[in-house]
């Protein structure tokens, strides 16, 4: 491994010691940080101090399992890439073969029935124009049974007023301008 | 009359075996689980603390390496993704169990071979013995960043290069020094506070 990774003034920066004591230097860099040792002894202690944690690392490996453990891992392994898929029941099997063309069916009409036509051509009639919404604020669009309609009258400014019964709040309400009620008639 | 010993075959390269399984001959599986199961053991132990969880995680590691060999797609060698893999299910399992007490779950067992001579080491293992030695090491080590950890192992218990490690976790030989260098200065720090006078 090639690395000239230097600080000021020649100095190797403290990985390339670290990687010096582990042995991953070129040679021709490990000769550089040599050098450069043989310069700053006051250096050496740090890096024999790396060297004895190698080798306390080392010396603390754990031992190796009994054999037996080994076997049995070894068959777990096997057990779990080997595992046998269940076969299906003698009687399930026309159940399925009856059941995957029904179910394809099934979801035709589904996807026939849910997903919505293409647009048809504009009709002569546009929709009323005082319900059309010009805001661009956001709306809550509800089902009608989280819902309660009422008829309220709009205001001065077209908007429907909020709604109260009492000391209960209504339901949420559908508030937008409408259009074309810039002007009280 | 001279004795002419027959040489040995080279042994078959990981590429070769990981044919040979794609193919279905399951018997090569052995092979190269002798080949690795050790080696996967000590960065999972390393990573655990215990001989339990550190044989769920080497079981774990090679199901999920052989079952996912199209991700592998030979980008590194069988052996470094493995590791890497191992040292993954290693990470995950501590971090689902909760990282033993190593002092209470790691002490010999009956049957488990265990040297306990003491080592004459001024710094950093100080007369230390090996059990306790390594105890404190493990301490030291679960005091890491993750990624620090597991690039520390993956170099001083799976004994793999600078290289290897940069291959095995997708990242650049410096980002290795680097990690590597930081999780040093971090273990000195940890046992010079523990093994004050």
């Amino acid at each position: 491994m090639r690395h000239h990774q230097e600080g000021g003034g020649g100095v190797p920066l403290p990985e390339l010691l670290v990687a010096y004591t582990d042995g991953q230097l070129d040679p021709q860099t490990r000769r550089h940080v040599e050098a450069w040792l043989a310069k700053n002894p006051d250096v050496a202690a740090e890096v024999e101090w790396h060297r004895r944690l190698t080798q306390c690392w080392s010396d603390t490996r754990a031992s190796d399992p009994d054999p037996s453990r080994w076997a049995s891992v070894l068959a777990g392994i096997k057990a779990d890439l080997y595992r046998p898929r269940a076969p299906l029941s003698r009687w399930r099997q026309p159940f399925v073969m009856l059941c995957t063309p029904l179910g394809g069916i099934a979801a035709a009409i589904l996807l026939l029935v849910l997903v919505p036509r293409s647009p048809q051509p504009q009709s002569a009639d546009p929709a009323p124009p005082e319900l059309a919404i010009t805001s661009e604020e956001k709306l809550i669009f509800v089902a009608d049974g989280d819902v309660q309609l009422e008829k309220v009258q709009p205001d001065a400014d077209g908007m429907v007023p909020k709604f109260q019964r009492g000391s209960e709040s209504g339901p949420p309400m559908i508030v937008a301008p409408l259009k074309g009620a810039g002007k009280h008639p | 009359m001279a004795v002419v010993h027959a040489p040995h075959p080279p042994a078959p390269s990981d590429e070769c075996l990981l044919a040979r399984l794609a193919d279905g001959e399951r018997g090569v599986l052995d092979e190269l689980f002798g080949r690795y199961r050790l080696l996967a053991y000590r960065v999972a132990h390393r990573l655990l603390g215990n001989e339990a969880d550190a044989l769920d995680a080497v079981q774990e590691g090679f199901v999920k390496a052989l079952t996912h060999l199209d991700s592998f797609q030979g980008r590194s060698t069988f052996k470094t993704w493995l590791l890497r893999v191992v040292s993954n299910a290693a990470l995950d399992l501590g971090r689902q169990r909760g990282r033993r007490e190593t002092l209470s779950l790691d002490a010999p067992a009956n049957g488990e071979r265990e040297s306990v001579q003491p080592l004459a080491y001024e710094d950093p293992g100080r007369g230390l013995e090996r059990t306790d030695l390594r105890r404190l090491l493990n301490e030291a080590l679960a005091t890491l960043p993750e990624a620090q950890r597991q690039t520390f192992v993956l170099h001083a218990d799976a004994e793999l290069s600078y290289r290897d490690v940069a291959e095995a976790l997708g990242i650049s030989i410096g980002t290795v020094m680097s990690r590597l260098y930081y999780a040093r200065q971090k273990l000195r720090t940890y046992l010079a506070e523990r093994m004050k006078p």
